[in-house]
This record gives C-alpha cells, structure tokens and sequence, in this order.
C-alpha cells in the first residue's frame, strides 16, 4: 500500500518482529501493518533478535515478507556467541532468504561493537555493501555512538545507521559528532526520549541527508515517532528525506 | 501542518523552572506558546519546585506563574506524609484547585492506607483528584491503597512500556483509576486500552516541557477512535474529572 498522507515514500529503518509481551509487544503482524497504514508508513525495516538461533529469527522474518512482501524489508540478525556461525548464516539470509541488511544489539548480547567478535560480520557486509543497524546509546560502553565512527572509517562500503541516534540528549550530542567525523554514519530517531527540538538538532547537527525515520514498532507505536517529525519545524524537503529519502537511497530503493 | 481537529486539554504540564535542569520553557508565555502551537486549548500545571522540595512554596510559586491566566488550570503538590491536611485544604480552597499531585518515592514515603488515610476523608469528601505518576509509587501499594478508599479519584501519570505489565491489570482491578497517556508508546496502546477499559478512564497529557507536544496529539488523531472517544481523550474526560 502507498501511503496517500506524505508527499514521499515514508520508511521505517527499525521495526522488530515478535513478541515482547511484558512491554506491550504483541508481535501481531496484522497489527503492526495497521499502525503502518494509520500513519502513512509504506515500507519498515524488520529483524528478529530474540532468540539465541539467529536461523530461526531470520527464517521468521523471511515468512513474514513473504507475506506482506510490498510492507517489510528483512534484515538478518546473527550471533556474537556464535561467531563461526556468522558468515554462513549471513550468506543464507541474504542470498537464500532474500534479506537486505543486519541488525545487531551489542548491550543485549552482552559483547561491544568494538569486539573482534563482531569481524566476520562487519566484513560480509563490507564485502556485500549491506547496511548495518545497531543499537547505539549515549555513555554506554558497548554501543556508545563514538565507537561507530571508527567502525565507519574500517568498513566504508557499509551504511552504518545508529539506532535511536544515541538515546537522548546526551548521546544525541555525541551521535551528531560521530557522524560529522564520517560521510557513511546515519542516525535514526525511534525512543522514548522525545524531547522538544530533538528532531531539529539531530537535523541541524548531522545534516538532513543524515538523518532516518524509525519507530521501533512494535514495541513503541509508528505514529508517534513519525509525529516527532510531522510536528518539527523542518522544511518540507526536510521532512521528506528524513521520513523516507534517505533510507531509499540506503536501501538501493528507487526515489521520486 | 498538523492541528488537532478536536478541543484539547492537557492534563500533565509544569510549569517553573527546576533546580536539576535547564528546561525548554519554563514561564507562562513560553509554555503556553509551545502548548498553542500544537493547538492546545488549556493545560492543568503543576510547580516541580513542589515535587522536590516544599510544596507549599511550590504551590505559591506556581500560583505566582500562572498570574489568573485562565489558560492554565492549577494543580498542587502534595506531600502526604508530611504536610498538614488542614492548611493543604485551606489552601486548595482559596486558590479553587481541583487536583492534588503526589510524589511518594520522591519525598520518600510509601502509598499505603496508613500515609493515605488522614487525606481520605478530605479528598472524597472534595472531590479532589489525586495524580500519581507511575514511577512514585509501587504498583501493589496503588491496588491495596486505593482498594481501601474506592471512592478515591486518582490517576495514574506517566506510565512507560516498562510499566506495561502492572498498569493493566491494575487499570482492570481499579474501576476509578485513571490514566495519562502521555508517555505509553506501546503499539496501538490507545486502541488497546479503549478495548480494555472503555475511552472514559483515559486523559491525554503531554507532560511538557519534558516531551514535545505534538507527537501524541499527531498519534491520538491517527488512532481508530471515534470522534466521541478522541474529544473525551483529549478534553470532556479531564473536564469531568476536574469538576469543570
């Protein structure tokens, strides 16, 4: 479905799949489609990253853009306590399921982005010219947004794109300065945190070509995180690459 | 640019500035330029200098900030262990205010019947609403305290996703408590809700200058709600529950 509310393709670069159901996440794909339509979201970028087998969440992601193939983007997951399971299980997400990116969560899985760990996967990407999405937050030793610069300068054929742009205020300030360090660093928005003007200084900070639409679905509701841009004092143009343009161009997905 | 389509009446603002922070508007006109830009129509305030240090001078400060502007509806803190009910009533009555905030985690006394109970009386016997934000209290002190006083008006302020799992059933076991919605994000948590407990029990509130105002205006106008639910949400249930 093309959303009829936004002047431009309207995408999610972090949307989860399964459920979390302490938290309100009820992993209703049905749903999570519904809370897409109601804000004018065409397209959201899913991952699994629940269970312990990456195969097993990046085959759940695989059926459910088989079933709203025009909706979901699958990216892959994989493992840090698994690492000799890394390069095959990414050559089978990406090249037998179809999946077009990694998510990873470094704090979750308890191994920094900074672990060697981590190498198999950063070089297929690097190899294959695959985003990455990660988990970033401010003064955190495992995803704390400065650590990615460097990564960025390591692995410059992958589109490096701090989830949650650092987490709040603070990490906001240190994910605009990581990113200014290095052209292939993007920030995107989804949390809680939503501060008055956070829109216009990630913008302000990292240049409107930097900065990505996300919502965290299920877990947080689209429309709220979509409304942090709707109701920012950006220029239209703005709002349209930060929405949607910059991810397509990410993405290799056709623009207007 | 968006503009809600229905009055709206805010029911988690403060107003003033607070001792651990810069805040993004912290006067009269500063605020309400912020609550009218997103098509506010009226905002219930509250003082943080109350929260965190003496209520009744927050309550001055806050009466002092307001300047009658009949924009801003007024709300003192309370602190329940400490403050005298008598002087709080006498107060409550000379300003017109029709809610009262507490803070129990803050000023470091719990939510129970026996902190509760010399404030009982008064509070039903008024009318006078009780906030609590969520993040105050714990979740069994709310169900035993407000099971002990069931004609208690009392609303729960800020609960998060983290607070999901205890505010449900709490919204089920508890028929008079109410929510502010203004910081559950939770995937079609309104629609939820709505379909849990009816729209009656649930007030928006934005709690600016903490959060920006018009994401969840933005979220609540894209919502399947019925006009009748989203003006109850966004204005009719405060209303009633304030008296007004």
């Amino acid at each position: 479905m093309k959303n009829t509310t936004h002047n431009g393709p309207v995408i999610d670069f972090h949307a989860h799949l399964g459920s979390w159901p302490q938290y309100g996440m009820d992993g209703d794909l049905a749903g999570m489609i519904r809370a897409m339509d109601l804000a004018g979201v065409d397209r959201s970028c899913i991952f699994n990253i629940f269970y312990g087998d990456a195969r097993r969440g990046n085959e759940a992601v695989a059926r459910a853009v088989a079933q709203y193939p025009d909706r979901f983007i699958g990216f892959a997951f994989v493992t840090p306590h698994y690492p000799e399971e890394m390069r095959p299980e990414l050559g089978r997400a990406v090249d037998t399921l179809g999946l077009k990116g990694l998510k990873i969560y470094p704090p979750y899985f308890n191994r920094p982005v900074t672990d060697e760990v981590w190498a198999p996967a950063f070089e297929f990407c690097q190899e294959r010219g695959l985003p990455i999405l990660s988990h970033s937050w401010g003064g955190d030793a495992y995803c704390r947004p400065t650590l990615f610069a460097e990564l960025a300068e390591r692995y410059p054929a992958v589109s490096w794109v701090l989830g949650h742009a650092g987490g709040g205020p603070e990490g906001w300030e240190e994910a605009i300065e990581a990113a200014r360090r290095v052209p292939n660093l993007f920030l995107e928005i989804c949390g809680s945190a939503r501060t008055p003007g956070s829109i216009e200084r990630l913008v302000e900070g990292a240049g409107e070509d930097r900065v990505l639409f996300g919502s965290d679905n299920p877990l947080l509701d689209p429309r709220i995180q979509l409304g942090r841009i709707i109701t920012s004092t950006l220029s239209e143009s703005a709002k349209r690459q930060v929405m949607g343009g910059n991810a397509a161009r990410i993405l290799g997905l056709p623009t207007p | 640019m968006f503009q809600p389509k229905v009055p709206v009446f805010d029911g988690h603002v403060s107003l003033g500035r607070k001792h651990q922070q810069r805040v993004a508007a912290a006067d009269r006109e500063e605020v309400w330029a912020a609550l009218a830009a997103a098509g506010t129509s009226r905002a219930l305030v509250y003082d943080p200098h109350g929260v965190t240090f003496e209520s009744f001078e927050g309550n001055r400060r806050l009466l002092e900030g307001i300047a009658d502007d009949p924009r801003f509806v007024p709300q003192f803190v309370v602190n329940l262990a400490v403050d005298d009910v008598n002087a709080m009533a006498a107060a409550v009555r000379a300003a017109g205010v029709r809610s009262l905030r507490a803070c129990p985690k803050t000023n470091l006394y719990p939510f129970t019947p026996w902190v509760v109970g010399p404030w009982a009386e008064w509070l039903v016997g008024e009318g006078i609403g009780l906030w609590l934000p969520m993040e105050e209290v714990d979740p069994r002190d709310v169900y035993d305290t407000l099971s002990a006083f069931p004609r208690l008006k009392a609303v729960l302020v800020g609960a998060h996703y983290s607070h999901h799992a205890s505010l449900w059933p709490l919204l089920k076991a508890l028929p008079h408590l109410y929510m502010d919605l203004s910081r559950y994000d939770v995937i079609r948590g309104v629609e939820r809700l709505v379909a849990h407990i009816g729209p009656e029990r649930l007030l928006y509130g934005s709690h600016y200058p903490e959060l920006a105002v018009g994401p969840y205006l933005y979220y609540l106008h894209h919502a399947d709600l019925s006009e009748e639910a989203l003006r109850a949400i966004c204005y009719d249930n405060l209303a009633g529950l304030l008296g007004m």
